[in-house]
């Protein structure tokens, strides 16, 4: 058999149809491609901050947070440190800690600065890869490994955070983004450094039985009757409640939309104008027996192949784009492999679906037309 | 005239474009046999080719009615799978997809109806039937005329058709091509048992038909068979 004496199949059919304009073809694609690139890199920004503020608290052993209701931003967060003694005195509570955090400009970038009471459970356990914990009044600071090397600093080096001096007297080691991207310091040396005294952001709360959901709700019910403003819930609850969350998640979903809808209409454009060019084979094809049917899902095949390949390239844009912003935008957030795999099976499918809507109004047009005209198109 | 052997008939069949402004048929009747060949002839505008669109469904009258194969006026569907089984076409510019090359313009005939590897083999028994195996793995582009109307006749016999319809398959080759692929079709005409009907020009073509049907501003003007 000679090398072109091959068996024609459907995909090679589809194939040849879109190899025959490869510089359309690519374009074509790289709009799809960068459409499903724009969705999964600015939706899995908003993920990426809301599962990268839950693993921190995870990582601590944080089972709730009392934050302030409606709060902006968890940074902006306003609380009575005093408040603390009555949340720990509530039924289910097994420990609490007051929590001051911010974000300050540091070297070329930015760092969550956080603060903790010297004798509450996050500084006690605070873990150090080298160094030793900050001591209150002295000016000092732990500094989460990334940081460190982002500011190419080391134990015994100094820092300024908001204009004042401080030196680095170790280095954490967790595993989580945000607290590998978070100076630690001694909560009332936060407070002074940001004049808020005796102000916190929120209460990180243990509990005794943290899988049982009842007793959950009981001590969530019971703090939240603390004060009418205050909101209990998971560190991700409390995220995906900030406005600033929901502000980026709906203007990346806005913006992703309307990449969405230009890649759609790429696909279109470019069915239409092959469909418009083959008027002439469409109608062979049609003389020589095949249905309308046959003749729509060949042009719907060729629009799903060409969005197909362009979501799977989207896709490996996209979380490329993801990291960029994660880096630039909003340091620490991460996104799970699990959130990953289900948000390029999102995208798979929307690249999908961009390319059978694309592509519809040219087939549906394609497999209606009459042989006889179409056989007397040049 | 028509009888329950005929595989093809019109009846009073008129064609109109431009909203009545042009009339390519005119009351045009006509049946044809099972295994009967029959050339219609007539001048450039004498509506030879609208008569074969009718016949394979590629166009529709205005008026009257077209019978295949027992099936009266059958819906554009039907035509279509009537197109894929009873009817062959051999068109005079020969029709031939050109990113496909030979052999897979004949596959492309046959999909939905058999496997890949069933459509490959078929697609070179056919090139072999109508003398072109050598050249199954080339493109259009690089076939002489008269290649590409074997490559046409053979997509055209893809799904074993009972009714071949020609239109001016000749028009566009050289006298010595014409006269290879007129033998060609009479050939295939009397080992297939088909019935075949060749709108030409070519007097040659016409003299070796038993049955010849002369076509005039869109009327039937004669119709003498020997």
């Amino acid at each position: 058999m000679s090398r072109n004496n091959r068996t024609l199949t459907w995909p090679g059919l589809i194939g040849r149809n879109l190899l025959r304009r490869p510089g359309r073809a690519l374009f074509t694609l790289l709009g799809v491609a960068l459409a499903v690139a724009s969705y999964v890199a600015l939706t899995g920004l908003a993920s990426g901050m809301i599962e990268g503020a839950g693993a921190s608290t995870d990582e601590r052993g944080v089972d709730l947070v009392v934050t302030p209701r409606g709060m902006v931003e968890l940074y902006s967060g306003s609380l009575p440190e005093s408040l603390e003694d009555a949340v720990r005195r509530q039924p289910g509570v097994s420990d609490v800690s007051a929590e001051l955090v911010t974000a300050l400009e540091f070297s070329d970038g930015q760092a969550i600065v956080t603060g903790w009471p010297v004798d509450r459970f996050p500084f006690r356990e605070m873990r150090l890869r080298e160094g030793s914990p900050p001591r209150a009044g002295e000016g000092e600071v732990v500094l989460g490994e990334a940081l460190a090397q982002a500011a190419d600093v080391g134990v015994g080096g100094e820092i300024e955070l908001n204009f004042a001096p401080f030196r680095v007297v170790g280095i954490s080691a967790y595993d989580n983004g945000y607290l590998r991207n978070m100076a630690i310091m001694p909560l009332g040396d936060l407070q002074e450094l940001l004049a808020r005294p005796g102000v916190v952001s929120l209460f990180q709360v243990r509990l005794d039985q943290p899988e049982d959901a009842a007793a959950r709700d009981a001590t969530s019910t019971a703090i939240e009757a603390l004060q009418p403003n205050l909101n209990v819930s998971t560190t991700v609850e409390a995220m995906r409640a900030s406005k600033l969350v929901q502000m980026i998640d709906s203007s990346s979903l806005a913006i992703s939309l309307v990449a969405l809808a230009i890649g759609c209409l790429s696909v279109l454009n470019t069915m239409a104008m092959g469909v418009e060019e083959r008027t002439r084979e469409i109608g062979i094809l049609a003389a020589i027996g095949w249905t309308r049917g046959r003749i729509l899902g060949l042009i719907l095949s060729e629009g799903f192949l060409l969005a197909g390949l362009g979501g799977v390239a989207g896709i490996l844009l996209g979380w490329v784009g993801q990291d960029y912003l994660v880096s630039n935008v909003s340091q620490g957030a991460e996104l799970d492999a699990s959130t990953m795999v289900s948000q390029a099976i999102r995208a798979q499918a929307i690249a999908l679906a961009l390319g059978l809507t694309g592509a519809f109004i040219p087939a549906w047009r394609a497999s209606r037309l009459a042989p006889a005209a179409a056989l007397r198109r040049q | 005239m028509a009888s329950a052997d005929s595989i093809l008939i019109v009846d009073h069949v008129r064609r109109e474009f431009d909203d009545g402004a042009i009339v390519a048929l005119d009351d045009v009747s006509l049946a044809v046999g099972r295994r009967e060949m029959v050339a219609v002839h007539g001048p450039n505008g004498s509506g030879k080719s609208t008569l074969l669109s009718v016949m394979a469904g590629l166009d529709l009258p205005t008026s009257g009615t077209v019978t295949v194969d027992g099936r009266r006026s059958p819906s554009p569907d039907q035509w279509t799978r009537l197109r894929a089984g009873a009817i062959g076409i051999v068109f005079q510019d020969f029709n031939l997809l050109p990113t496909l090359t030979a052999a897979e313009n004949i596959q492309v005939a046959m999909f939905g109806r058999l496997s890949a590897p069933e459509r490959w083999r078929k697609a070179n028994e056919l090139l072999e039937e109508v003398g072109i195996a050598h050249r199954a793995a080339s493109f259009p582009p690089q076939l002489s005329g008269g290649e590409r109307q074997r490559v046409s006749i053979a997509r055209s016999l893809a799904n074993d058709p009972e009714l071949l319809l020609a239109d001016e398959p000749t028009s566009n080759l050289d006298t010595r091509a014409g006269a290879a692929v007129t033998d060609l079709l009479l050939d295939l005409q009397a080992t297939r048992g088909l019935a075949l009907v060749i709108v030409t020009h070519d007097a040659r073509v016409r003299e070796r038909c038993p049955r010849t049907v002369g076509m005039q501003d869109g009327r039937v003007v004669e119709d003498v068979a020997e």
